[in-house]
């Protein structure tokens, strides 16, 4: 027993110098930082580490860890660890999180770091503005951009000889055209349940030309009967143009219906475009820029996934090296070819890439006068809970009929006002 | 003499101690894993906890008070009872007769045994999604039965109207359920001896006199406490209701247990999940002692 001891003690004794002496000799110590992915695919996910080892590469003395956290789960999870005080370095931040994750004082301004930034022209100022929206400060930086263009199925025009539609206008006409029950086939894949509210919001905007949801006063523009008006015809397309099922699709089930062929047209963001491609065959499905109100302009909601440092981070500096590495052009354009998004960095828009095949819809929204980009209020701290619940819970209750379309964007306005200005008394 | 009054001593105290002093590592781990969260969850619901809000306050009673004026708490605890209610009730008489069934020998017995019981042996997420998919409004299958039947001329949308969507999802949970109360009544029925059985064809009963005189009082605790469990982990039971309706739509298919999921993760109000977990506690103890007492469950065991 005790002979034991001793072999066990020494050889400890061995080990422990051998490793004090490796850690003195080779020079400095590595700094490792994380990073945590929120929006993960498995194909996202492999370039995501491709990329690490490049810049691991590159910089010898940092080692990136990733955490690849599921997208239904981040929001949730980073408000946990918030709360735990166990924040990653690094986390790909999306535009509705801001405000909120801002708001805790866990976010670093990126400001100083990107005006010292050799590449810091290459990048849009509309697309930084749009990282600045809370409080004036470069909370987040973002890195691809994200708006909906129209899907629609060519083969199901061509069978009623209806051209693209252009215009709010044709495009309800064209739902309407293609739509027949009994062959399964309807004109819309209505989105009833979780994320309702952006597909609805582009129309109502559109009808009044509006770029706030509040105007000077702080009133919200959607009790304006143009704008109810706008709601009403939006969700005629449940009652006529879907399946009654679709009270409850969320974003996989539109997606399926389309690339099933239950749904003729979709709006959705560019990353739709991967999982068509994977699922339909060519020639069933091809993308345009969503269609124009009265006005002649395309009202479109934009989001983002930008970049966050955590301001508990220990090494800000290895930090704002990594973020500072996707952000540069040539990273950043491969970033938006392997996801299907349109990046941030000027330079990418002319590439081949984003001005052919489906994604040329996105480019060509992005570079037309016509379109108009506005943001939500996702500054409000309720903005979570308006977003995932009272809209779907106000939406839902009038496609059950149980409150009329007024009564619905009233109830929509009560909250958004009463959220807007709790949200100034505290400023 | 006086070091052996005092080592006398010393031995009693530690008789004293000594079955605590067993019972010290179940103790530590009730506290760590049972105690602590309870305590812990009580005083959250006192609190204005929101994941989204960075400032944490005492606040009394105002997490209750909002939760027990909103609307949707009486739908919800309506919607939970006709949960319990329906689950209950089908579970257990369906699983009463498949296992009385399931009792006598015949050939094939061991391998339907083994299909009837599979269910149970199923997770949660998977039998959500199976019946997600049989509900569904335009390949479901129940919808392409009924359609073949000529009972229906349009597919029912089941899981997107307020008026089927909960009898959907308890529909899913019978058919779960019911193994469970067949292989707990099987076992019970297998430990009854035959010879009373063979008394009572001597007296000349009946199939149905033997049935309720000799199998339903052997079976009666067996009964009582399955059923007790089977009321209390329903009522606790989320996963499909998660699955296959998220509790919608507009709350038409919550049950306490969903709703308090809904409130923690989508509303990210762990004060108010934490009132409603409080008052969810209140309910199920308050269920238990009736239980108990109507029932006379320390009498159960006797015949």
């Amino acid at each position: 027993m005790k002979r034991h001891v001793t072999v066990v003690f020494s050889l400890a004794l061995i080990v422990a110098t051998t490793l004090f002496v490796s850690l003195t000799v080779t020079a400095k110590p590595k700094t490792t930082i994380e990073f945590m992915e929120t929006l993960t695919s498995p194909a996202r996910t492999v370039f995501v580490k491709e990329l690490i080892t490049e810049f691991e590469k590159e910089n010898p003395d940092i080692h990136v860890e990733l955490l690849s956290v599921p997208w239904e789960q981040a929001h949730d999870k980073i408000l946990t660890l918030m709360a735990a005080g166990n924040l990653p370095d690094v986390l790909e931040m999306a535009a509705n999180w801001v405000a909120e994750m801002s708001a805790t004082g866990k976010v670093e301004d990126l400001g100083p770091y990107l005006e010292k930034w050799e590449y810091k022209d290459t990048l849009s100022e509309s697309g930084l503005a749009l990282g600045r929206t809370y409080k004036n400060t470069q909370y987040v930086i973002p890195q691809s951009l994200y708006f909906q263009c129209m899907y629609y199925r060519p083969d199901w025009l061509k069978e009623k000889d209806l051209p693209v539609p252009t215009t709010i206008d044709e495009f309800y006409n064209a739902v309407n055209k293609v739509t027949n029950p009994s062959k399964n086939r309807y004109g819309y894949a209505f989105r009833g349940g979780m994320g309702t509210w952006t597909h609805v919001l582009n129309f109502i905007m559109a009808a009044g030309g509006w770029t706030n949801y509040f105007d000077d006063q702080g009133r919200a523009v959607f009790r304006d009967p143009k704008a109810v008006a706008a709601f009403k015809r939006f969700m005629d397309m449940y009652f006529n143009n879907a399946p009654a099922d679709a009270l409850n699709w969320g974003y996989a089930e539109t997606v399926n219906a389309f690339t099933t062929g239950t749904a003729g047209f979709i709006i959705q963001d560019s990353e739709v475009i991967g999982t068509c491609e994977e699922a339909m065959s060519p020639g069933t499905f091809a993308v345009a820029p969503h269609p124009v109100a009265a006005d002649g302009k395309r009202y479109l909601v934009s989001g983002y996934i930008g970049l966050s440092m955590m301001s508990d981070s220990k090494n800000k500096d290895a930090a704002w090296k990594f973020i500072s590495f996707l952000l540069r052009p040539d990273i950043n354009t491969r970033w938006g070819k392997a996801t299907t998004t349109i990046p941030i960095t000027k330079a990418a828009w002319q590439d081949p890439f984003f001005s052919q095949g489906h994604i040329a819809a996105y480019t060509q929204t992005l570079q037309d006068p016509r379109t108009v980009f506005f943001m939500h209020p996702d500054y409000l701290p309720e903005w979570g809970e308006f977003f995932s619940r009272i809209t779907v819970k106000e939406i839902q209750s009038y496609l059950l009929g149980r409150q009329d379309a007024k009564a619905t964007m009233d109830a929509i306005s009560d909250y958004l006002e009463s959220a807007l200005a709790k949200y100034k008394s505290k400023k | 003499m006086r070091v052996k009054v005092a080592s006398s001593y010393l031995s009693r105290r530690r008789k004293l101690l000594e079955p605590y002093l067993y019972l010290l590592p179940g103790i530590c781990l009730l506290i760590v894993f049972m105690i602590y969260p309870i305590a812990k969850g009580v005083f959250t619901s006192f609190c204005h906890y929101k994941l989204n809000d960075p400032n944490t306050y005492f606040s009394g009673l105002h997490n209750y008070r909002v939760v027990l004026s909103e609307p949707e708490f009486r739908l919800v605890l309506s919607n939970s009872l006709w949960w319990v209610l329906g689950s209950i009730t089908f579970q257990f008489t369906l699983g009463l007769i498949l296992a009385v069934l399931l009792n006598r020998p015949f050939w094939g017995r061991g391998l339907y045994q083994a299909v009837v019981l599979a269910p149970w042996a199923v997770p949660g997420f998977l039998i959500g999604l199976i019946w997600k998919w049989l509900f569904n409004g335009q390949y479901g299958v129940i919808n392409d039965l009924l359609l073949r039947l000529r009972l229906i001329e349009k597919p029912i949308s089941f899981l997107a109207m307020p008026s089927t969507a909960l009898q959907s999802v308890i529909v899913a949970n019978i058919w779960y359920g019911i193994p469970f109360f067949a292989i707990m009544i099987l076992a019970a029925l297998q430990s009854i001896p035959t010879e009373i059985y063979d008394a009572a064809d001597v007296d000349g009963a009946g199939p149905i006199t033997k049935f309720f005189r000799i199998t339903l009082p052997y079976i009666r605790p067996t009964i009582l406490v399955t059923i007790l469990l089977r009321v209390i982990w329903i009522l606790n039971y989320a996963d499909i209701i998660y699955v296959m309706t998220k509790g919608g739509p507009l709350n038409s298919s919550d049950t306490l247990a969903s709703y308090i999921i809904h409130k923690a993760y989508t509303v990210l109000d762990f004060g108010q999940a934490s009132a409603l977990g409080v008052i969810f506690m209140l309910i199920l103890l308050a269920y238990t002692v009736t239980y108990l007492t109507l029932t006379k469950f320390s009498r159960a065991g006797e015949l």
